[in-house]
């Protein structure tokens, strides 16, 4: 494995040159998204025709934690979260992360708004606590685990599933 | 025939609470010790790396007490009540109690919904999912295993035809985990149920998932096919994370079931790699 590219919040224009199996270690702000929260989230926007959060230049982590004393989070599959990538992109998110392959459709958006998907390790959340240096409610209290959180991570690692040109490590 | 004896409901409780906390912050030894040896088999640096940081996962887990995956899905309970014992309240009860005080915790991230389309999160990750079969055996045997999202969206049912044979179970088998797999976060432990009734054949299958690290079943045609299996399954490439590799199964268990002389039923149930299962005898 060769270094990872180091990312920050500040430099997400680098984003657009990641390659499929790129290795990246970013540190940012990431805020999280899933079943409930997503379909809670449209379902808003097909309401009040905004965003209850501001998601702009923000990257997105498919995801729930666990509260406990120490952030316990870790990726959930990104498939079944495919029907929001538009909303979530039209709306200003730079990029996505979460584990497994992406529907056509999907790969199709991220081609077209140079928005790369990457995945990051699943299963290993005591492993990545480390990681992820804090974390509080941004959005849908009500909804438990699944509410919307903005965490901050210090050297996470992520690597570039597909990327702005639509290649995908999964078809290699 | 034994002599009758009467559990007190607390001491259920307390021990299911136990078994739920320890088997999501502990990773069971025969998972480890296969994950070290995958290590050791597999061909690709990448994959090792990514091998190394699930046992690097497991060592941080129950060292500061951190759930292995933050997903410490449907709690699911298999009991095997002897004839001999007896409780106050009835042991669902007693096992969901248990399963209330052990993510009272906040160590663990409840994930039940209360209801399939209009719910809300149950905050304390009940009601279980719990099976009991009732033994002439002394004593009660209750075994645990975490099952998360990821691999439960992975299970399979095929309502074969009995002329199809193990080629058509195979077949079914193959192509289920070539698409699926993959979010079932992999290295993945593959139990498979032939036979039954439908609904046997889906629960038995998960219930081999609870056996432990290369026990073989012990008919010895059986025990070939989960050998042909494993070998069939690691030969597709998918390897850890479902980003190519030699280690895609850590094992394959069959459960061989009576069947209807019209149907050959095929249930399958995968583990992720964080295989959290363990059992408790009382």
């Amino acid at each position: 494995m060769k270094t990872p590219i180091k990312i920050t919040s500040k430099d997400h224009h680098k984003l657009k040159d990641l390659k499929a199996g790129e290795w990246i270690s970013y540190s940012g702000t990431l805020v999280t998204m899933r079943d409930s929260s997503q379909r809670k989230l449209i379902d808003e926007y097909k309401k009040n025709g905004k965003l209850p959060i501001d998601i702009k230049d923000k990257i997105i982590l498919y995801a729930a934690p666990t509260m406990s004393k120490k952030v316990v989070i870790g990726p959930t599959t990104s498939k079944r979260m495919d029907a929001g990538l538009e909303l979530l992109i039209s709306n200003g998110v730079v990029a996505t992360i979460g584990k497994g392959n992406r529907s056509k459709t999907a790969i199709d958006i991220i081609k077209k708004n140079k928005t790369p998907y990457f995945i990051l390790m699943s299963g290993v959340s005591a492993y990545l606590s480390k990681y992820f240096i804090k974390g509080k409610i941004v959005a849908f209290k009500e909804l438990g685990p699944e509410a919307i959180y903005e965490f901050t991570a210090s050297g996470l690692l992520l690597l570039t599933a597909i990327d702005q040109k639509g290649r995908s490590i999964f078809d290699q | 025939m034994p002599k009758t004896r009467i559990i007190d409901d607390k001491i259920i409780i307390n021990k299911v609470c136990d078994l739920v906390i320890k088997n999501n912050l502990e990773l069971p030894k025969d998972i480890k010790d296969t994950i070290q040896k995958a290590h050791k088999q597999s061909s690709s640096r990448q994959e090792k790396a990514l091998l190394d940081v699930i046992s690097k996962n497991a060592d941080i887990a129950k060292k500061q007490k951190l759930a292995l995956c933050q997903d410490t899905g449907i709690s699911c309970f298999f009991v095997e009540l002897g004839k001999n014992i007896r409780t106050k309240s009835n042991i669902d009860l007693l096992i969901n109690k248990g399963v209330e005080k052990a993510y009272r915790s906040k160590l663990l991230r409840p994930s039940i919904i209360d209801d399939p389309l209009n719910g809300k999160n149950s905050k304390f990750n009940t009601p279980a999912s719990i099976s009991i079969e009732l033994k002439n055996s002394d004593g009660i045997k209750i075994s645990y295993l975490a099952k998360g999202g990821g691999s439960e969206n992975a299970t399979g049912l095929f309502m074969l035809d009995p002329a199809d044979g193990f080629e058509g179970i195979k077949k079914v088998v193959i192509s289920l985990i070539k698409e699926k797999a993959i979010n079932a976060c992999p290295p993945i432990i593959v139990g498979i149920a032939i036979g039954g009734s439908a609904d046997k054949a889906l629960l038995y299958s998960k219930k081999a998932l609870l056996r432990q690290i290369g026990n073989r079943h012990p008919n010895k045609y059986y025990a070939k096919k989960e050998e042909e299996l494993k070998k069939d399954i690691n030969k597709l490439g998918i390897g850890v994370m479902g980003l190519k590799g030699d280690v895609t199964a850590l094992d394959v268990f069959i459960e061989p079931l009576p069947r209807h002389i019209a149907t050959l039923a095929v249930g399958v149930s995968i583990l992720c790699h964080s295989a959290r299962r363990g059992s408790i005898k009382l």
